[in-house]
């Protein structure tokens, strides 16, 4: 039973077929790097098994749990960080991080453990204590990748997380996100820098109008489709190259 | 002063949502409380017309006694919108970054909202003395008219003062949630002091300007302070956002 | 993580929010500025002439009071502007703001949400309101001749907070249906200055006291106010009136789990 599974997952907004048959496997302990051009249907694949969605067809599950049927059950096991979001301006991040462990079922005391220990591991804890709107984007994309770990969930869900920062920042992002795989979580993320999944992943899905169109790890893509790199195979299997 | 950006602006504003809900408000609740005055007992309506002070009719001393404090909350709308609706929509900086001074452009944001907010007004008046002439069938258009462009330096001074509130405070919402709560407190302090006896309200209050034209009391004074009131607080909103940081 | 939702925890947490944010301070000066009006107003406007003369010269000092504090001003104040204060961003302020897609990827339902908003916002209220209206009723004690009857002022003070739930229940659905905050404000507020206009006239003619009936500021004002008649208080009329003014609200609060539920966020 892979971590992550989806079947025949399909979704359609008013007449726009987002996803239109999705079939993804995501072992465990693994880091999925998911790509596909603008409006493929990365981030409502995303949405759908977090809960934010809702499915028109098939099925998907998380360690077992039919996110569709049983999405409460499966959100305690996963940590969402989205493409674009809002945090409270005026809140420290240790306020906003407390207030999201609550949410996630923790204690206060609990909540307030864990976060000193993420804040360590991301480089956080010099700003804990500043309001977030004073933070650089690099400081917020962290307190944003901190409230995802912040239940130690064993799947993180990240959608673009490295757009928008800089190279030291993306770099961190990524060997984060490494990390968080070697101790055993399932990684799955979204983003159209096909460096950055070069550099991390185990396994690449390139999806393409709804559509899972190629599947491997990144030498076997590369091989497969005589490409240098991921860019063009990335194009090719688009149907531009 | 670019007067074509000026111009632009107004039409902005004029083109918005918020002008048809504004317009809209004002009939909606011309036709309630106008509905409500000719339907109601024989004993409201002389009620209201022993209440109703001076030569204003019932439907006059109603719309500047109940309705003008609703009608406060979009009012404030107007400067609130000065700088906040540029902030909600992440488009102050960019235009910030143009070669124009703040000063500059914030003396064209607030004549174009003050000029839209005019044209709006007695706009939205005409209909409501149309509207009202319609359900009652007697009221003098004219004098209303008038009274209501009488009463055009209370709104300026709540604009004024959704303005300054705006500066600190940023979003839209809470700036007119706290002009509005600003302004009813000074709405509720004439009242309740013409409830205890104590006369013509002070004429250091703006919101007693409605009451005041109903009741034929001197105008000019009260009129200089809310001019005077109104320039401040747009000059103290001016000065802090051409500091600040955005 | 295997644990269960901390609601009540939830609840508190955003209570307290609430309660320490410039429209709880809002609220609180708002609610004191009435106080020491009416206070203040007390001594010499029974003499005045007038509709107020006259109710206080037709009933008693203490109902006189009530009709004045809650019929005349609370009524108003708390469903057309407290009570909306408190609720009208709780859902369009999460998606205007873009917290929805972190908040909602919590193990929590859509259910769970709106009720937690709504039992915030109620939590709010009630900590302020009753506190204030303790700290009123001994302001007013020593105005009104004869003192006032705490059992009634106390019982009109709790359909007051089941009122504030009906408010509250109806502006979380125009939170749950408008995406802009100030439309949300502007809209609740507008609604239920309608609601209130029916009460607010119902001493006037029947056909406005029929349609008073018909809202539930007529219940939570039942015992307060003369119009069209003096109740005395008594536990079933009472328990009448919370329930039905529950009841006015249930729906709406069903339709905005209803909503919410069927949305792509």
């Amino acid at each position: 039973m892979g971590a992550i599974e989806i079947k025949g997952l399909k979704k359609t907004y008013k007449d726009v077929e987002a996803l239109r048959g999705l079939d993804l496997v995501v072992e465990k302990g693994e880091v999925y790097g998911f790509c596909g051009p603008n409006g493929a249907g990365k981030s409502t694949t995303l949405k759908i098994l977090v809960g934010l969605v809702h499915a028109t067809d098939g099925e998907a599950s998380i360690k077992g749990i039919d996110v569709i049927n049983d999405g409460v059950e499966a959100r305690k096991h996963i940590g969402y960080l989205p493409e674009s979001y809002g945090m409270p301006g005026w809140d420290t991040p240790r306020k906003f991080l407390t207030y999201m462990g609550i949410l996630s079922g923790m204690s206060k005391e609990d909540a307030a453990k864990a976060i000193e220990e993420i804040a360590a591991e991301i480089n956080l804890t010099e700003n804990l204590d500043r309001r977030i709107k004073t933070l650089s984007k690099g400081n917020k994309q962290r307190v944003g990748i901190a409230q995802a770990l912040i239940h130690d969930p064993a799947i993180l869900l990240f959608d673009e997380p490295t757009t928008g920062l800089d190279p030291i920042g993306r770099n961190e992002v990524l060997d984060a996100m490494k990390a968080f795989a070697d101790k055993g979580k399932t990684v799955l993320f979204s983003t159209h820098i096909l460096s950055d999944v070069e550099k991390i992943c185990d396994t690449v899905g390139i999806i393409h109008e709804g559509v899972l169109m190629e599947q491997g790890g990144p030498e076997e893509l590369r091989q497969k489709h005589g490409a240098k790199d991921l860019d063009e195979v990335f194009l090719k299997v688009a149907g531009h190259g | 002063m670019n007067l074509y950006l000026l111009y632009t602006d107004i039409k902005n504003i004029l083109s918005s949502k918020r002008t048809s809900y504004t317009i809209l408000i004002m009939a909606v609740f011309a036709l309630v409380f106008g509905l409500v005055i000719r339907f109601s007992s024989e004993g409201l309506r002389t009620a209201l017309e022993a209440s109703a002070p001076g030569s204003a009719g019932v439907f006059e001393y109603m719309w500047f006694e109940d309705v003008l404090k609703f009608l406060l909350l979009v009012v404030v709308s107007f400067g609130a919108f000065i700088i906040s609706d540029l902030e909600d929509d992440g488009t102050l900086g960019l235009i910030l970054a143009r070669p124009e001074s703040r000063i500059a452009f914030l003396v064209r944001r607030i004549l174009a909202s003050l000029g839209a907010f005019f044209i709006v007004f007695m706009a939205g008046a005409v209909l409501v003395g149309i509207i009202a002439i319609g359900i009652m069938g007697d009221l003098d258009l004219p004098l209303f008219l008038l009274h209501q462009f009488f009463a055009l330096p209370l709104c300026l001074f709540v604009i004024a003062l959704a303005f300054f509130l705006s500066v600190p405070l940023r979003t839209t919402t809470y700036t007119v949630i706290s002009s509005f709560a600003i302004s009813l407190i000074l709405s509720f302090t004439y009242a309740f002091s013409l409830m205890t006896g104590s006369g013509t309200p002070s004429p250091l209050n703006p919101l007693a300007l409605g009451y005041r034209i109903l009741v034929n009391a001197p105008l000019v004074e009260p009129m200089i302070y809310a001019f005077v009131f109104s320039a401040v607080l747009f000059a103290a909103g001016t000065v802090w956002f051409v500091k600040k940081d955005i | 993580m295997d644990s269960q939702v901390n609601f009540s925890a939830m609840i508190w947490h955003r209570t307290f929010r609430i309660i320490f944010s410039l429209r709880g301070l809002i609220a609180i000066l708002f609610s004191f500025y009435f106080i020491g009006a009416i206070a203040w107003m007390l001594p010499t406007i029974t003499e005045q002439g007038g509709v107020i003369a006259e109710i206080w010269k037709t009933f008693s000092s203490d109902l006189a009071f009530s009709w004045l504090l809650f019929d005349g001003a609370l009524s108003k104040l708390v469903s057309i502007f407290i009570a909306p204060l408190f609720v009208f961003d709780a859902i369009s302020g999460d998606k205007t703001g873009e917290r929805m897609p972190i908040i909602m990827s919590r193990p929590i339902t859509r259910t769970q949400y709106v009720l937690m908003k709504l039992s915030s916002g109620m939590l709010a209220f009630t900590l302020l309101f009753l506190p204030i209206m303790g700290i009123g009723y001994f302001v007013f004690s020593g105005l009104v001749e004869g003192g006032l009857d705490v059992a009634n002022y106390f019982a009109t003070c709790i359909l007051f907070v089941a009122l504030a739930f009906f408010c509250m229940a109806v502006c979380l659905l125009i939170s749950a249906l408008v995406k802009k905050n100030l439309v949300s404000f502007l809209a609740a507020f507008g609604l239920m200055s309608i609601a209130m206009t029916a009460n607010a006239s119902k001493n006037t003619s029947d056909a406005l006291l029929a349609s008073a009936q018909l809202t539930p500021h007529y219940y939570a004002t039942y015992f307060a106010s003369p119009f069209p008649e003096p109740h005395d208080l008594e536990i079933m009329p009472f328990l009448g009136c919370l329930v039905v003014i529950i009841l006015f609200a249930l729906p709406f609060l069903y339709l905005t789990i209803l909503k919410f539920k069927k949305e792509d966020l």
